[in-house]
């Protein structure tokens, strides 16, 4: 099967992520996030591949380290309310009946609530520190709901298909029917789920810390931007501060995006030939 | 008289191309309902298909012609090119599923009057009445004009899929098995009408069913096909009675009959994959008085006498 | 009828069930907060501020939290009452940094700017995207379509901050075409004022409008495109209807309903982003006030801003819910 082009831009870009992510920070002598390291403002060098900051912090190993915390972040985050969402989605699907419209009610509910100004909330209740697991606490409560909208609506077809009531008929137990039949079927739109669940974490994690309502001493893709823009890095023509984490933000939520897409495109693929 | 030509119809796929209608030579004549019989597969779609010119990739018509033996409003005739022209007022389609055929957020009028531009109101107005007139004919209240699609009966629905169809009296109706999704007593009036609505407007109506036992009661001509090949035609009195072919043989024994003793025959076994190097005669394998010249030389339709003919190097006698 | 009583109830419910998840987790944060948020707010109120805070406003600040935290009382009669002073009284005390002001009152000066943003905003992006969506999806063969969807998918992850600071920086540094802040003088509305106000609000409507755009584009393209295999599109191509017809009149208007759906659900992210764009632009809504009121540490008011929010996502996604039927007469007759 080929592997069309939207999944392997997007496995490349997300696997360079990650690898520079994780590999780096082991050369990675001074921590990034010490204020007044090395001089203010040094230009781009062989030392400061991006220069440094008006904290005197190297740029480029502040991003390095953003984005392995935020991709921590997202995984974690992802692996919860992906959890979540197949025991909801799939208990709903194929229940059917009240249960399922009840669940339903709940979980559109928890889609159209917005999360941002809960996590504001939370963050002004403890004066910026928020802890990194609060903060997934209230990622994961808000963020399992799509997902699980979409993998009951694909229980629900699955359920409709003839194979399932042969394994029904044939005195197979309901946990059992889930796993073994509609499991595989949904597998493919739980990792669409998964990547977009990163994505959106990221994603409200790091507007949360562009506007300082998060705490912005721990280096991520938000918090990055927020120093930036505190120093009004654009006025003082400090470009490389605040290009490089959009930058990099902007490549690295293409690439997962990239890969969801493509995924489902390939899968879409694959199940048409078989 | 519609000629078909040598016709090929070839599809495009990933594995390569692949003839779902191989070399059609036959002449339908006009004014009668022919039946198109035979397994899935046998391409029979593919020929409603090249008959409607609804040709599009990966569908093509690799060679061949095919003659309607009708001139359009502009007097030109009209050919597999231009056909789309005339689609609906020439040439009409009945569609199996009345459900899935209409647009379920459009009101039933609005599915009448798009077939075309209108100028006035008055134009709309006019052809409205005619659309009422035709429904009451078809037993239709004009009430329906005002219903979506899902506050009607399938019956009902499939009575408006009808009226659509045959509401300019076009020459040629295509039918593709127009009673599948339906209940057997709601069935038989839709056929019925479908009969009687040729009997008036004597048009040519190909019917594409499985049913053998509609093929026996409604067709005026028969097509029996098998493998991408038309294998027999001829008057369905004549093919029902004297099956010459013995596939249709097969085909006609699988029906059921009062009094009878005998275990009913299934059809057995499987035609041959079109995608496997075919020699020979095609239902050979499948055949009981196959001989090993079948094996070999690919039989070819040809008369036997009464508007008959046969692809069969040892007919039934 | 039946089905559509079914739908309005079924909708009504859930318009509840998002009020009730929404209140309960703001009266619940505060309680499961390890410190005590009244004591923290006042220290830092006095650390800061320093000044002239008697005994007696202090006293007085503590009763107004403790109300609003409702503190008081057992937890039943505490969520009764908070419930009352959400949805019957309007009343969310004082603003502790505008004090005496009323919470309220200064919710009621933001928060038409800010539904007049969203609803332009949301609209534009929405018939924006739908219509290149549609066009893309239809037309899914076609090289253009592959140039409308990749412009859809490079829109769509890209954050809401990404775009202001993009905007920003173009159009407010490189090019200075427009404002970088919103400055809009108070006073009675002339012609000046409304061109005054589109000019400054230009930038953040145009940040809502790019990322709901792309959203809107790639639902709506791969919606018309499994539309296009409908047996209806088929029979209706095959009827002779014309391409142009064909396109709007089967395909658009039932690809549509999924997207109003979708639209309902996404309003609260929606609103989300609004109040991002808000606080990076200083445009004078909901979302700055909530800014500020993070910056002064004014509890009141941000619990006032917040609790404002999830109702009107509640209220705009119900509205939008009983829109729904007009467009889908599966649920309007029988």
């Amino acid at each position: 099967m080929k592997i069309n082009n939207r999944l392997k831009i997007g496995i490349v870009i997300v696997g360079l992520f990650v690898l520079g992510g994780f590999i780096l920070p082991i050369f990675c002598t001074v921590d990034p996030s010490l204020q007044g390291s090395y001089m203010d403002y040094a230009p781009v060098s062989w030392e400061h591949l991006l220069g440094t900051d008006a904290l005197g912090r190297d740029i480029g190993w502040y991003l390095v380290f953003s984005i392995r915390n935020s991709l921590i972040l997202g995984v974690t985050v992802a692996i919860c309310t992906t959890a979540i969402a197949l025991v909801v989605g799939l208990s709903a699907g194929f229940s059917g009946g009240r249960y399922d419209r009840v669940m339903m009610m709940i979980n559109d509910s928890f889609i159209v609530i917005p999360a941002f100004p809960i996590l504001i909330i939370l963050n002004s209740l403890v004066k910026g520190h928020a802890s990194q697991g609060a903060i997934i606490a209230i990622l994961v409560l808000f963020g399992w709901a799509w997902s699980s909208r979409t993998i009951r609506s694909i229980a629900l077809s699955v359920r409709e298909r003839e194979f399932i009531n042969m394994a029904w008929f044939s005195g197979c137990s309901r946990p059992k029917i889930i796993f073994r039949e509609v499991f595989p079927h949904v597998f493919s739109y739980a990792v669409v789920g998964f990547i977009n669940s990163i994505l959106w974490a990221i994603n409200t994690e790091a507007s949360l810390a562009v506007l300082g309502l998060s705490s912005v001493e721990r280096p991520t893709l938000g918090a990055i931007v927020y120093w930036a823009n505190t120093y009004s890095a654009v006025i003082t023509e400090h470009y490389i501060w605040i290009g490089a984490p959009i930058l990099a933000t902007v490549l690295i939520f293409l690439g997962l995006f990239l890969t969801s897409t493509g995924y489902n495109q390939y899968f879409a693929e694959r199940r048409g030939h078989s | 008289m519609i000629r078909l030509k040598n016709v090929v119809g070839t599809y495009t796929t990933v594995r390569g191309t692949v003839d779902a209608l191989d070399d059609v030579t036959t002449d339908f004549q006009t004014g009668n309902i022919i039946g198109i019989a035979g397994e899935s597969g046998c391409g029979k779609s593919t020929l409603l298909k090249l008959l409607y010119g609804n040709i599009e990739y990966p569908l093509a018509m690799s060679k061949g012609m095919i003659d309607y033996g009708m001139k359009g409003p502009d007097g030109r005739d009209i050919t597999t090119e231009n056909i789309s022209e005339h689609w609906f007022k020439k040439i009409s389609y009945i569609p199996q599923s009345s459900m899935s055929s209409l647009n379920p957020v459009v009101k039933i009028r609005k599915q009448f009057l798009d077939f075309q531009d209108f100028r006035s109101r008055k134009e709309i107005d006019e052809t409205l009445e005619k659309v009422v007139a035709f429904l009451r004919e078809l037993d239709l209240t004009p009430e329906v004009l005002d219903a979506y699609p899902h506050q009607l009966s399938g019956g009902m629905r499939q009575r408006v899929m009808v009226a659509l169809g045959t509401f300019f009296q076009p020459d040629i109706i295509l039918a593709d098995e127009p009673t599948t999704a339906l209940d057997v007593v709601v069935q038989k009036g839709i056929l019925l009408l479908l009969a009687e609505l040729q009997r008036r407007m004597k048009n040519t109506m190909f019917l594409v069913t499985h049913d053998m036992g509609v093929h026996y009661q409604l067709t005026h001509k028969m097509v029996i096909m098998y493998a991408a090949k038309i294998v027999e035609t001829g008057d369905s009195e004549e093919i029902f009675s004297r099956p010459r072919h013995p596939y249709t043989k097969m085909l006609i024994e699988s029906l059921p009959r009062i009094g009878d003793a005998k275990k009913l025959q299934g059809v057995e076994g499987k035609p041959p994959s079109l995608w496997d190097e075919l020699r020979g005669c095609r239902f050979a394998p499948r055949c009981s008085r196959a001989k090993a010249e079948c094996r070999e030389r690919c039989p070819e339709l040809a008369a036997v006498g009464n508007g008959h003919s046969v692809a069969c190097l040892y007919p039934e006698s | 009828m039946k089905n559509f009583l079914n739908y309005l109830w079924q909708r009504l419910l859930t318009f509840f069930v998002v009020l009730f998840i929404g209140i309960s987790v703001l009266f619940l944060l505060p309680r499961l907060m390890p410190s005590d948020p009244i004591d923290n707010y006042l220290q830092r109120l006095q650390g800061s501020a320093g000044q002239a805070l008697t005994g007696e406003q202090v006293a007085e600040i503590r009763k107004a939290l403790g109300e609003m935290y409702g503190i008081q009382g057992s937890l039943i009669d505490q969520y009764f009452g908070y419930l009352k002073r959400v949805f019957v009284s309007h009343d969310f005390g004082p603003s502790l940094a505008a004090y005496p002001k009323p919470v309220s009152e200064l919710i009621n000066l933001a928060l038409p700017w800010t539904f007049g943003l969203m609803l332009v905003s949301t609209i534009t992006a929405w018939l924006l995207g739908n219509l290149v969506g549609l066009v893309a999806g239809f037309f899914h063969n076609r090289k253009f379509a592959t140039v409308l969807e990749t412009l859809g998918i490079l829109i769509y992850p890209i954050p809401y901050y990404i775009f202001a600071f993009v905007l920003i920086i173009f159009f407010a540094f490189l090019i200075p075409a427009f404002p970088l802040t919103f400055v809009v003088m108070p006073g009675p509305v002339t012609f000046q004022k409304i061109v005054d106000i589109i000019y400054n609000s230009f930038l953040p409507a145009l940040t809502l409008i790019l990322v709901n755009f792309g959203w809107n584009v790639l639902g709506m393209k791969s919606l018309a495109y499994s539309t296009k295999e409908e047996g209806y599109v088929l029979y209706a191509r095959l009827k002779g209807v014309k391409p142009r017809r064909i396109m709007y009149n089967y395909v658009a208007r039932n690809a549509i309903l999924p997207q109003i759906t979708s639209l309902a659900l996404s309003l609260g992210s929606i609103f989300g982003g609004a109040l991002i764009t808000e606080m990076l632009f200083s445009y004078p809504g909901i979302g700055m006030l909530m800014r500020s009121a993070i910056s002064n540490g004014d509890y009141n008011l941000l619990y006032g801003t917040i609790t404002i929010t999830i109702v009107a996502v509640a209220i705009s996604t119900l509205a939008i819910d009983l829109l729904y039927p007009l467009f889908d007469p599966r649920i309007r007759h029988r």
